[in-house]
């Protein structure tokens, strides 16, 4: 049987073993690293003060990353104009388009990653890119399996438009509403 | 503009063709963005602060100790 407190091991000595994840994590959601790292320390600090909230047993990186995003945007609200979009419409689309063997730039893809708001990032790089389950990044992120699979879904789309495919549409959600428009205007007689 | 139909359809050929290469592109590149953070080597000063406030923990704890009678 497990002990439900092992009074000899302290969850903090193990916080040094999830640095690297949950700095990836921070330079991923602010795509700055002096933000980043300042970010880690905070979170670092926050984790050690109150570690006993930390429920032994379960996911010290999925707490730390938790503690991580929930500062962010604890800061972000403070100092940040108030965005009523986040889903990041307002940002300008770029120009960006594939070569014509379909391969996307890395560079052209993180610069239409940076314009995406935060909320279309953290969800990306949580399900998608760092391996995290539906549930738990509901978990870290405070809301529903549901929203996030939905949040996914349109930061993708956004992406997808930014990158300039105007396949963006239609590739995520079954309508093609760009390549409609043009079929439509097409149809309609010269004149 | 006559070429702009058959430009469309094209463009709506290419998109059935390559939906599914670009979705995969897109997840390609976002373990890609994730990674390199990850490859990049932790700020010493991190592991600095974790021994900081170990030591600090200990001095409190000495400290406790030292006060009982």
């Amino acid at each position: 049987m497990i002990p439900e407190k092992n009074v000899d091991t302290d969850p903090r000595d193990q916080i040094v073993e999830h640095l690297r994840p949950l700095r990836a994590f921070a330079i991923s959601l602010t795509r700055n690293v002096s933000t980043a790292d300042d970010l880690v320390q905070e979170t670092i600090l926050k984790a050690w003060g109150s570690i006993d909230k930390f429920q032994r047993g379960s996911n010290l990186q999925a707490w730390l990353f938790t503690i991580l995003r929930n500062t962010y945007y604890s800061s972000l609200r403070k100092t940040r104009r108030e965005v009523a979009d986040p889903d990041g419409a307002h940002a300008a689309t770029l120009s960006v388009k594939p070569d014509h063997d379909g391969r996307m730039a890395f560079t052209d893809f993180l610069r239409a990653f940076d314009e995406l708001s935060d909320e279309h990032r953290e969800v990306l790089i949580l399900v998608g890119a760092s391996g995290f389950s539906t549930e738990e990044a509901a978990e870290m992120m405070g809301v529903a399996a549901g929203t996030v699979k939905s949040r996914a879904s349109r930061a993708r789309k956004r992406l997808a438009q930014l990158l300039g495919l105007a396949e963006g549409e239609g590739m995520f959600s079954g309508i093609d509403a760009v390549t409609d428009a043009v079929l439509s205007r097409a149809s309609v007689p010269a004149g | 503009m006559p070429n702009q139909g058959s430009k469309a359809e094209m463009a709506k050929a290419e998109v059935e063709g390559q939906s599914d290469q670009i979705k995969a592109q897109i997840e390609e590149n976002l373990k890609r963005v994730y990674q390199s953070a990850l490859v990049e080597e932790v700020p010493d000063r991190f592991k600095q602060l974790l021994d900081q406030l170990k030591v600090a923990e200990a001095q409190k704890k000495v400290a406790a100790k030292e006060g009982q009678p």
